[in-house]
């Protein structure tokens, strides 16, 4: 666990090797700890993935005491991208399996319904949001603290180094920006 | 947005405060000036905020979705321990699972040759509690005393930091299906049922409650003479 703090120090000195060591470890732990919540759970029971990133955090790092959010920034960032391509190689194994890829023979119950389309959305999202990072990458890494680690504004314009007034105009414009480029019609920016 | 404009996201978040369409014609007319392609912009990303409504994106992902992708993939392989070793035992088929478990017939090699009954946490399962029920677990198994209770034989961990326990293999089959395979009586059978009843009150005595009997866990064989 103490590879995980040191790494966090050397990213938040601004070693961006650091950095991208991080995102494996995270995406190891976020892994490994929903099979813990997976196996006690009764069946049917959801998943929330917040609580899993905080539980990463906790996990990982430990203690809280002296660690400025600059650290803390470069974490979320990286359970944010893991927890985001644990779900978009999910949606796209649904999507195989609804489409027969293969044409394996696969067990109904294999196939996990997916009856209001979210995998699509998903996956639309996560293409939208390749996009917008390539225009503008602090307003992708904002959406993605807060929609896939779960961060509140506040706790993202901290991650970010911003300030709230300034995070709260990123989001707004993000979230337009992405909204127009699922809906196929991206605005010319 | 080749280079972040801060003036456009100045301009849209004062636009969107305006709920007037007038207003923001008005407004935007004059925060562009001549600026043509800014206002196409900015027109465009306000008619997107307006018709994605409130609730878009402002949700974590959580929910049914999420519980989903951390399932195991159907087609993953279903048990890499087969033939593995682990100390002086290497797994053969596995015989059972429980919630935090897996048991496997092994074959012991040092010090001494036979077959064993091990059981192994299951992987991605080493969070401090799992791990502190399954210890918990092989002792209460150590506690026991009774010619109808398995001993434990051995415990450990392996290279990756996995716990396990090697108990005695019990051959046999599940005691109802001995029962009728051996056309058991009802006298005879009751017979049985208290020789169950007996290995449980000592666990009890032992201060240690099953949590879990199952008649499928329960095995008949005939002692050899």
């Amino acid at each position: 666990m103490h590879d995980v703090t040191r790494l966090l120090d050397a990213a938040a000195a601004g070693d961006p090797r650091a950095a991208a060591d991080l995102l494996p470890l995270v995406y190891d732990e976020l892994r490994r700890l929903a099979a813990v919540h997976m196996a006690a759970e009764k069946p049917g029971h959801t998943l929330q993935a917040t609580a899993l990133v905080h539980d990463a955090y906790l996990r990982l790092v430990g203690s809280d005491v002296g660690r400025t959010w600059n650290g803390r920034g470069h974490f979320f960032g990286a359970a944010a991208e893991a927890m985001r391509r644990i779900l978009v190689e999910a949606a796209r194994r649904k999507k195989r399996q609804k489409h027969g890829g293969g044409h394996r023979r696969v067990d109904l119950d294999d196939v996990t319904a997916d009856p209001d389309g979210c995998s699509e959305e998903l996956l639309a999202l996560d293409e939208a949001l390749e996009s917008l990072a390539r225009e503008d990458a602090a307003k992708a890494e904002l959406v993605k603290l807060r929609y896939f680690a779960g961060l509140t504004l506040e706790e993202a314009a901290e991650c970010q180094g911003v300030s709230l007034a300034t995070a709260k105009r990123r989001w707004a414009v993000a979230r337009a920006w992405l909204f127009d480029a699922i809906s196929m019609i991206p605005p010319n920016l | 947005m080749p280079n972040a404009t801060p003036s456009l996201d100045t301009i849209f978040s004062e636009a969107i405060e305006l709920p007037d369409a007038a207003e923001r014609d008005d407004y935007l007319a004059r925060a562009c000036g001549s600026d043509d392609a800014l206002r196409r912009r900015v027109e465009a990303l306000v008619a997107a905020h307006f018709r994605a409504g409130g609730s878009f994106l402002e949700q974590p992902v959580a929910g049914a979705d999420a519980t989903a992708a951390f399932a195991p993939a159907s087609d993953e392989t279903p048990s890499p321990d087969i033939g593995s070793a682990i100390g002086p035992y290497t797994l053969r088929e596995q015989i059972g699972e429980g919630g935090m478990g897996l048991v496997f017939v092994a074959e012991q090699a040092q010090p001494v040759r036979r077959k064993v009954a091990l059981k192994l946490i299951k992987p991605g399962m080493d969070s401090r509690q799992v791990v502190a029920r399954f210890e918990a677990e092989r002792q209460a198994l150590a506690l026991m005393d009774h010619p109808n209770i398995a001993r434990v034989l051995d415990a450990g961990t392996t290279t990756e930091g996995r716990p396990y326990f090697v108990m005695e293999l019990v051959k046999g089959e599940p005691v109802t299906d001995y029962c009728d395979s051996n056309r058991l009586s009802l006298r005879q059978r009751l017979g049985l049922f208290l020789q169950v009843c007996q290995a449980v009150q000592h666990a009890h005595q032992k201060g240690v409650i099953h949590r879990d009997l199952k008649e499928q866990g329960r095995r008949g064989h005939c002692m050899d003479s």
